[in-house]
């Protein structure tokens, strides 16, 4: 068969262009490290990278919001622990002034220490963190007591969920923790600082028992919050976890092999070389040289 | 009974310079890829008594292969329509599906992360702009996407002109050229030359419109002729944007071309242009899906002022999908409570990033989210670009096996001519020497019958 030197040299020409661009993908896939870039480089591979990263960008969203979170309770959980001691002193200062033998000028005394802590429990239940009031329900962006113990709240609570449907409670109704100044513990504080004023000592041991139960309340309370603070910390680990599972999924779907590239590259190149031979060769007509 | 010896060496010569003549004609259009090889067709000349008496020239031929022209022109117009199809769609792919990775379902996602942090702290003013600003984001992208796809479409479309009017010229140069192929079959003529030429511009309006042509150079397209014998049938186009139509110029009306039949770079610059503008559609459907969603359930919801029945989105305004709802403020952002005068609930915003896992809300993509929706548009639209790039790849493997088969027949191997070359110079020495040799025994005998 008649080979014309038109083909030969046009054929070279396809063949070198062809191995140019495939360079060119090799190295595109080397510098990026992806086999798959766009949609139409493996479009089921691409689609399933997509999800994975929605996925994760979900997850990672989910991941911050739970620190944010375990922050907030954690200054929730803090505050309560400063009620429960505020609440033991209290205590103490009510089995002092239950005693029948203390002055009238002792009972203003420990009446003083009363309105202090009453004044610091009615300071927590108006605790914010980020401009919102944490024991007022929903009613976040409005100081929940005034000075005398008036809930100004709702009995409403918010929750957080996450993309995988887990809810934590973030917010909680103050009067149910500390009441208001009819009931709970600040009716059992304020009971107290007028007892003693009053020196009214049947009147303040009274209040004892009061405040045992708000004692409790707030562990329940406390108790409440280390398990969402525990809810939480299962939604960080899970998080980290299932973003290293995306991570590496998405990888076996989208990630070059590196090696096998390089091999690819070299082959390519040395075939790029021989065909650059072959167009030095092609230029050297043997029968012209001959017949010259 | 004598013979004219120089008669028959001069026959000779003759052939061998039309040999020769050829062969240089051959060496000289060797890096031509529209020229044929040619070649001389000879015949014994017979004398009365039947012994040979010379070589009688019949005519120059040119090497044909009309099987593998036709296969040529076919792959070459599959090759440049998916060529056409191809270079738009991918220009398309990388507007819906950037490979900086910014694209609308990412776009979407920090939406619902948005509504989701909102849900915990839903009267944190911060927390509530970045809820209007990843809605705004969201409106915006989808404004670009769709604004972008549109005028990558338009632009495609804007070639035709062009490309029509090439066309055009080329069709009026194969109905000339038709014209003196005629002429110089009628006139015994050798019309190799025009024939190259002819079969070169219709391979051209192969690559163009997907024309072919038959063995007297008329050409059609889809049926409708583009060229009948010395005569150029214009194109034109009609209508706009994707309702644009072709159409052949007949001497009574015009004859449409159905967009199907349309082939080469002409038919890949209609498809691509359709297949955006599809995209777009979908593009805009997905959009509008998802600002719909967000306004019935947003619109369900109280601002912190109280307000409600407010939509986060704008749908269907003029030239775009979507666009955020100018009135929008951090204070009437309706999206956290379920009821007014509660800042503190953020169930609406649960709600609201809740639609991410909503398997419902684009009927043209049952049973999948927003985010997979919009993926599965992505993915379709890459099987699109896949087909596109390999069946231009696979039309120009077979174009250039082809090529070389049919090279192999009419092309010029610059060996066989050199071997020619050195066939016809000996020929031609040796019948010079006959005739020399002839014209020595006339002037021998002549000095003989004058002694």
């Amino acid at each position: 068969m008649s080979i014309p030197d038109i083909s030969l040299f046009s054929q070279l020409s396809s063949s070198l262009d062809d191995t140019l661009s495939n360079i060119q993908t090799v190295e595109q896939q080397l510098g990026t490290g992806k086999s798959v870039i766009e949609p139409s480089d493996n479009p089921v591979a691409y689609a399933g990278a997509q999800l994975l990263t929605t996925q994760q960008s979900a997850v990672n969203n989910d991941l911050s919001l739970a620190q944010q979170s375990q922050g907030r309770l954690t200054t929730l959980d803090n505050t309560l622990a400063t009620v429960t001691n505020e609440i033991d002193a209290a205590s103490a200062t009510a089995t002092q002034g239950a005693d029948g033998s203390l002055s009238t000028a002792q009972m203003q005394t420990l009446a003083t220490q009363a309105q202090s802590i009453l004044t610091q429990v009615i300071g927590a239940g108006n605790t914010q963190y980020e401009g919102a009031y944490l024991f007022a329900g929903s009613q976040v962006l409005t100081p929940p007591y005034n000075a005398t113990g008036t809930y100004a709240g709702d009995s409403a609570t918010n929750s957080v969920t996450f993309s995988d449907g887990t809810q934590v409670q973030m917010s909680f109704d103050g009067q149910s923790v500390f009441g208001d100044n009819t009931n709970g513990l600040i009716s059992a504080l304020t009971s107290l600082v007028s007892n003693l004023n009053s020196g009214n000592h049947a009147g303040v041991s009274a209040t004892l028992p009061q405040l045992q139960t708000a004692l409790q309340t707030l562990a329940e309370t406390r108790s409440s919050i280390g398990s969402n603070l525990d809810t939480l910390s299962n939604v960080v680990t899970n998080s980290n976890n299932k973003i290293v599972t995306y991570q590496t999924t998405e990888s076996n779907l989208v990630d070059a092999d590196v090696a096998q590239e390089a091999m690819q590259e070299q082959e390519t190149t040395l075939q790029q070389q021989a065909l650059v031979q072959l167009g030095s060769t092609l230029g050297k007509i043997p029968l012209l040289n001959i017949l010259a | 009974m004598s013979v004219d010896l120089a008669a028959v060496g001069i026959s000779g010569i003759y052939a061998a310079e039309a040999e020769l003549a050829a062969t240089e004609s051959n060496i000289t259009n060797a890096s031509n890829p529209n020229y044929s090889v040619e070649s001389v067709n000879l015949a014994a000349r017979p004398s009365p008594t039947g012994a040979g008496a010379g070589v009688n020239i019949l005519q120059t031929v040119r090497a044909q292969a009309p099987f593998l022209n036709d296969e040529i022109n076919t792959t070459q117009a599959t090759q440049s329509y998916n060529q056409s199809l191809s270079q738009v769609t991918t220009l398309a792919q990388q507007i819906i599906a950037p490979t900086s990775g910014n694209d609308l379902t990412s776009s979407l996602q920090s939406l619902f992360n948005a509504f989701t942090n909102l849900s915990a702290t839903p009267q944190d003013p911060t927390v509530r702009a970045t809820v209007i600003n990843a809605a705004s984001n969201f409106a915006q992208l989808a404004q670009s996407t769709s604004t972008s796809l549109q005028s990558t479409a338009s632009n495609e479309l804007s070639q035709l002109p062009t490309l029509v009017q090439q066309v055009n010229e080329i069709s009026g140069q194969i109905a000339t050229l038709n014209g003196q192929i005629g002429a110089a079959q009628a006139g015994d003529q050798a019309a190799a030359a025009l024939q190259d030429q002819r079969d070169g511009l219709v391979n051209q309006l192969a690559t163009l419109i997907g024309a072919g042509a038959d063995s007297n150079g008329n050409v059609s397209v889809g049926g409708v002729p583009l060229v009948e014998g010395g005569n150029a049938l214009p194109l034109s186009t009609t209508g706009a944007g994707t309702s644009i139509q072709l159409q052949v110029s007949l001497p009574a009306g015009t004859l449409p071309i159905q967009m199907d039949q349309v082939g080469g770079q002409i038919g890949g610059v209609l498809a691509g242009a359709s297949a955006v503008t599809n995209l777009m559609s979908q593009v805009n459907n997905f959009a509008t899906a998802a600002a719909d969603a967000f306004n019935q359930q947003s619109q369900a919801g109280f601002g912190l002022d109280g307000s409600t029945n407010n939509a986060i989105f704008v749908v269907g305004g003029a030239n775009n999908p979507i666009a955020i709802n100018p009135a929008l403020t951090v204070q009437n952002l309706p999206a956290a409570a379920s009821a007014a005068g509660v800042p503190g609930d953020g169930s609406n915003a649960t709600a609201l990033a809740a639609l991410a896992n909503n398997p419902n809300l684009i009927g043209s993509f049952p049973n999948q989210t927003l985010g997979q929706a919009y993926t599965q548009i992505e993915s379709n639209f890459g099987i699109t670009v896949q087909n596109a790039t390999n069946s231009e790849q696979q039309a120009s493997s077979s174009l250039q096996s082809l090529t070389s088969l049919k090279g192999s027949i009419t092309g010029v191997s610059i060996n066989d001519q050199l071997t020619n070359l050195v066939e016809y110079q000996n020929m031609l020495q040796a019948t010079g020497r006959a005739v020399q040799a002839a014209n020595d025994m006339t002037t021998f005998l002549i000095q003989e019958l004058n002694q």
